[in-house]
């Protein structure tokens, strides 16, 4: 019963933090398993991904309303982005932990880094629709199989990867790259979940309580996000990562 | 505001997303008094929420062959075809 009150409050904690930052969840979440839970990184990576899938879903399902999604273009990138989550998914599974948790803390130092560089999600809201050019396509297939291979692999959305991607190399406004990103990380994380339930590294039991709590925090975090300064979550959030990555490192190199 | 596909789709993920956290719950709860139901019950939760985007392409198939939009049914097919065969792989490799 604690362990299910501290799992909620995990949840609720990566939840709010996740919405009044726009990620899903994912950087918090295997760290607080790992960490705190201690929970084998594979089973936390696995039992991640089904609150990622939660988030994500939450926010399509808002942003489909509002019809900033472009479909099109999610799924066509989605065919690069399912296979590097594939092979991610398989690598998770191959490899030593000690070399997961180094990745993760790589991932980690480059999401607080990133995080501190974000800007706001304001932007044209104009409906969008793209064609992309040969060269763009290249381009956004690497990008979008690299995204997969970490999203799979690290048990993380892959949504700083992917909106970089649409926003800056396929000029999508912010908001609707955020909107596309949030649909196919769905698409992405799913894949990756059914080859870490085949292997048997998800433990829904972990899962149900830090996926109710995603879902509370998520609503709550929306709630508080006019009243938290921006720099004062950014600066704060950025530290908690790289606490993490330290810790992550001393398990994975020491 | 968004078109009709768009709207099937928030409809579908959010009627996913409360039945597996509803299912999620019960589970856990039941879990107290009939195990074995209550693992059916929980993992039947997680399954919701991993076959939901896949039911959302599915539904975007269905959709764009309807309305005759070409290109995105094709995409839509080639994906969830992708998604299978990977299932299908670590399916078979799971069980030799």
């Amino acid at each position: 019963m604690m362990m299910d009150i501290a799992l909620f409050a995990a949840g609720f904690a990566a939840g709010t933090f996740g919405a009044l930052l726009g990620i899903g969840g994912g950087v918090i979440v295997v760290p607080v398993l790992v960490l705190f839970a201690k929970i084998p990184i594979r089973i936390a990576i696995g039992t991640s991904f089904i609150a990622v899938l939660a988030t994500s879903l939450s926010a399509a399902s808002s942003y489909l309303k509002k019809g900033l999604c472009d479909i099109e273009t999610g799924i066509r990138l989605e065919m690069a982005t399912v296979t590097g989550a594939a092979i991610g998914a398989y690598l998770a599974g191959a490899v030593n932990p000690r070399v997961l948790q180094t990745a993760f803390a790589v991932i980690l130092v480059y999401v607080s880094f990133a995080m501190l560089r974000k800007k706001g999600a304001a932007g044209k809201q104009s409906a969008f629709r793209s064609g992309l050019s040969r060269n763009q396509g290249h381009v956004a297939d690497a990008v979008s199989f690299f995204a997969g291979i970490i999203s799979g692999s690290l048990g993380v959305g892959g949504g700083l990867v992917k909106v970089p991607l649409l926003h800056r190399l396929l000029n999508f406004p912010m908001a609707e790259a955020i909107a596309t990103s949030s649909y196919m990380i769905g698409i992405t994380v799913a894949t990756s979940t059914l080859v870490f339930t085949f292997r048997g590294d998800v433990d829904p039991y972990i899962a149900a309580p830090l996926v109710v709590g995603i879902f509370l925090g998520a609503s709550q975090g929306a709630r508080f996000m006019p009243k938290i300064p921006e720099k004062v979550l950014k600066v704060s959030f950025s530290l908690l990562l790289l606490y993490f990555s330290a810790r992550f490192l001393i398990m994975g190199v020491g | 505001m968004g078109g009709n596909l768009d709207r099937k789709l928030a409809f579908l993920f959010r009627v996913f997303l409360y039945l597996s956290i509803s299912a999620m719950i019960a589970g856990k709860i039941i879990h107290r008094f009939q195990s074995r139901v209550g693992d059916v019950t929980v993992n039947a939760g997680v399954y919701l929420i991993i076959l939901c985007p896949l039911i959302g392409l599915l539904t975007v198939m269905f959709d764009s062959y309807r309305s005759g939009k070409r290109k995105l049914f094709l995409l839509s097919l080639a994906v969830s075809s992708l998604i299978l065969l990977i299932m299908t792989v670590f399916l078979a490799a799971g069980r030799t």
